[in-house]
């Protein structure tokens, strides 16, 4: 559980005593709430509440909408506004319970209680005069679930006001894009609503099922994708314990591929291959013997071609994980000099050798210590569009220079190599780029 | 998918400017949500798929007369079917069509019987049963379909989830087109609706099975390694992971070992591509030392220690310490078969010839059996 910070205690106990002042004062105005409906509803929120996936992008997936609107159609048909903030208020965390957690308990009671008698208010008159069978019952769900979304992100704006974690626009640009997925939710929890009126509680049953497999097949899937990423460290560590001169490599070069993937806008499943082509890019090294990765001088022509085989084997190796396999496809040498005529090649291995190449660069090897971040841009630069694709050399110093990020020579995080030559030696030449007439100054 | 979407509204909107009452373009939305839910099916273990288009035959079961659904569904089928032969989908096959009839006769006549039963009773129990019965039926009625067929039926704990959840969304997308004595219906607006839970579910299954896929495959991609560089025959890994894998069922371990181990088994020369080639080539590396480098690489990495400990031949359970004789009798057995080229009967014999000691009987039985029954395929 995230410790509850420590600044939004007053906004916590304010949100708890304003829903309790609430709470009296609807149970004096208002009807009381049927007991059954209260106790399946809360159930279901609680549920709900404990089962958000979050996808791979970071966005949560949670039904918690669904439900608030349902409670507001079956609350708000018998004039009973408590049921739908008990509902709201009674949405609690299970492990934020056992924890102690309440600063977030009290939060969220206030947020998503007030959220949904939001709804509820603007419900009421509004279905008395449309009509509620489809699709008129649209025009009643969109204006509702403006206002709940309205309330629950004006109290979360609030909150990154105060705590000044982040800026309130920052959260706000982020929480836009989810705003249209959550409708279909809210206009389910409408109909879920209508059927409990109509059918009872057993139809409840039937939603929860599915949302339930649903949300365990995904923890499933969570799973096996760590369990992915953690085998693709296997691999890591074995090209590291052959050749420890290229350690943190790797995962470097994923990272400038996240980079130049974010500068290129790249969906999140595009994003999602290209990390792992690059944190596998160099899979073939595996069959090349120890002795020859880690020669300090020239190699021969012999051990060069010894050498030069294992891209050949990454490309056979990538290819074999089919998702990976239309990267892997283009990804040997022969192919990889950028054509501006060749649109059918996808620019995924191109973005893999301009990042592998500023990497080898900026990173001392056993057979010279790390250039200057400036000798690898300029180097970058004068062979773009031959050697490199525009698009993504650009992309990449884009990148780094947004993130003021400065690597190579006088700022490596760790080298393994102390003896190293000032200038290339050509060795087992992967990714030494260091230009000749600088290799004799 | 999109054209199927796209064509189907326009056709449901020309039904609807012919028959005012809607119940044609009602038809052809069923059609489409057969046809869609062919396309997208949950996938199981082995491959195969449980459709979502069973859900919608709920829907068609409990509003339309047996004649309509009739049509509905051989018009839907013979949509998909051509949908499949022009997109070539791998692994289709006429029966699956005779497969989702038969399930479709299964599911209406099911749900008129269980409707007799209850003498047509309109209250929420009764049609509730009446569609759990529907839903219930179409589980056994597929599974024997495709084991008559030949589609490779199954029963794992997947294939009950998968099932679970078509059913409880059918149920629920039927009663939400339906109502029940005239209230709580919304028309096909109830359907579609009713069928983001399981359109989560679909997608969730989908992610779980791309996942395994890529995790499988990159194991299998590490595993290939010390083939490319000439340290063992082309294939060791993958023939002897084969065999581990069948012996383990012949033996009955568990899925967790058999699972553990078949990674061991792909995996078991790893540790050879860090070591440092021999000088002497008269000389080899040990395979003690391969088995030590290599155990200590998966065991660092944690979903893979299991199989690290069965590399190293370190085992407290016993059922893990039947996997180490069977990782250690599998390559040797492959090593006599494909590297020395000896027939399988010769090498099983140098295997039982070798001391009590090295072998479990137990062990050597079932590499027997599984040889002796032809199951093992020879690559």
């Amino acid at each position: 559980m995230t410790p509850f910070p420590r600044q939004l205690a007053p906004l916590a106990a304010l949100s708890f005593a304003a829903v309790l002042g609430t709470a009296v004062l609807l149970v004096a105005r208002y009807s009381a709430p049927d007991a059954v409906a209260l106790t399946v509803f809360s159930l279901l929120a609680v549920f709900s509440f404990n089962r958000v996936v979050r996808l791979s992008n970071g966005v949560l997936v949670s039904a918690i909408p669904m439900v608030a609107i349902a409670s507001v159609v079956v609350f708000m048909s018998h004039d009973a506004p408590i049921g739908v903030l008990a509902v709201g208020a009674l949405t609690i965390n299970l492990a934020t319970l056992r924890a102690g957690g309440w600063g977030w308990i009290g939060y969220n009671a206030g947020q998503i209680g007030f959220s949904s008698l939001a709804a509820a208010l603007v419900y009421a008159p509004l279905s008395r005069v449309f009509p509620t069978s489809l699709p008129g019952a649209l025009l009643v769900v969109i204006p509702i679930a403006v206002v709940y979304i309205v309330v629950s992100w004006s109290i979360l704006l609030l909150s990154y006001a105060i705590e000044l974690r982040r800026v309130p626009t920052d959260v706000l640009r982020d929480l836009l894009p989810t705003a249209p997925q959550t409708l279909p939710f809210m206009l389910l929890g409408f109909l879920l609503g209508r059927l409990y009126l109509s059918l009872g509680a057993a139809v409840m049953l039937l939603i929860i099922v599915p949302i339930l497999i649903a949300r365990e097949m995904f923890a499933s899937y969570l799973r096996v994708k760590e369990s992915h990423d953690e085998t693709v460290q296997l691999l890591i560590r074995a090209l590291e314990q052959k050749d420890p001169y290229t350690a943190g490599h790797a995962e470097r070069v994923a990272v400038y591929a996240d980079y130049v993937a974010e500068e290129l806008d790249f969906m999140p499943a595009r994003k999602e291959r290209l990390h792992f082509a690059a944190l596998m890019h160099d899979i073939g090294k595996l069959v090349v013997p120890n002795q020859l990765l880690n020669k300090p001088g020239k190699l021969t022509e012999e051990e060069f071609k010894r050498v030069r085989i294992h891209e050949g084997v990454s490309v056979q190796m990538l290819s074999h994980i089919d998702f990976l396999r239309p990267i892997a496809m283009h990804t040997h040498s022969d192919t990889m000099r950028f054509d501006p005529d060749n649109l059918d090649h996808p620019i995924e291995p191109y973005i893999i050798m301009v990042v592998d190449a500023y990497d080898a660069m900026t990173s001392t090897r056993s057979y010279r210590k790390a250039l200057s971040q400036e000798i690898a841009f300029e180097e970058l630069r004068n062979k773009s569009g031959t050697q490199f694709h525009p698009a993504c050399a650009e992309a990449l110093i884009r990148a780094i220079e947004k993130r003021n990020e400065v690597h190579g020579k006088g700022h490596e995080e760790e080298s393994h190599f102390d003896h190293a030559p000032e200038v290339g030696l050509g060795s087992a030449g992967l990714g030494d780029l260091l230009p000749d007439e600088k290799a004799n100054q | 998918m999109v054209f199927v979407v796209i064509a189907g509204c326009v056709v449901a909107a020309i039904a609807q400017l012919a028959d005012s009452t809607g119940s044609s373009a009602t038809r052809v939305f069923l059609v489409i949500g057969i046809v869609l839910g062919e396309l997208l099916v949950l996938r199981l273990e082995n491959g195969t798929g449980v459709p979502l288009s069973y859900a919608v035959l709920l829907v068609l079961a409990s509003s339309f007369p047996a004649r309509e659904c009739a049509v509905v569904v051989v018009a839907a089928e013979l949509i998909s079917g051509v949908l499949r032969i022009s997109h070539r989908s791998a692994g289709w096959r006429p029966q699956i069509v005779v497969e989702r009839i038969v399930v479709a006769v299964a599911t209406v006549a099911t749900y008129d019987a269980a409707r007799a039963l209850t003498h047509h009773d309109e209250t929420v129990a009764a049609v509730l049963f009446a569609l759990g019965a529907a839903a219930v039926a179409q589980l056994p009625v597929d599974l024997a379909a495709r084991w008559v067929l030949r589609l490779q039926p199954a029963f794992t704990a997947r294939t009950r989830l998968a099932w679970l959840a078509i059913a409880s969304s059918g149920m629920l997308m039927a009663v939400g087109y339906r109502g029940v004595n005239g209230e709580g219906g919304v028309g096909i607006w109830g359907p579609l609706l009713f069928s983001t839970p399981l359109l989560a579910a679909w997608y969730a299954f989908e992610r779980l099975d791309s996942a395994t896929l890529a995790y499988r495959q990159t194991i299998e991609s590490l595993a290939m390694a010390p083939e490319f560089g000439g340290l063992v025959p082309p294939g060791h890994s993958h023939r002897v992971a084969t065999l581990s894998g069948l012996m383990a069922g012949t033996l009955g371990l568990s899925g967790n070992v058999t699972s553990d181990l078949e990674v061991a088994a792909l995996l078991h020369h790893l540790g050879q591509v860090t070591i440092d080639e021999p000088e002497d080539p008269e000389r080899p590396i040990p395979p003690s030392q391969v088995a030590a480098v290599t155990s200590a690489m998966l065991r660092e990495i944690k979903p893979l220690a299991g199989a690290g400990d069965i590399v190293a031949g370190d085992a407290d359970d016993p059922r893990r310490r039947i996997a180490v004789q069977v990782l250690r009798v599998a390559s040797e057995y492959d090593d006599l078969t494909a590297r020395d080229s000896n027939e399988a009967d010769v090498a099983i014999e140098t295997l039982r010839s070798a001391p009590g000691y090295v072998y479990d009987e137990k062990v050597l039985a079932a590499l027997e059996r599984v040889v002796r029954t032809g199951k093992l395929v020879t690559t």
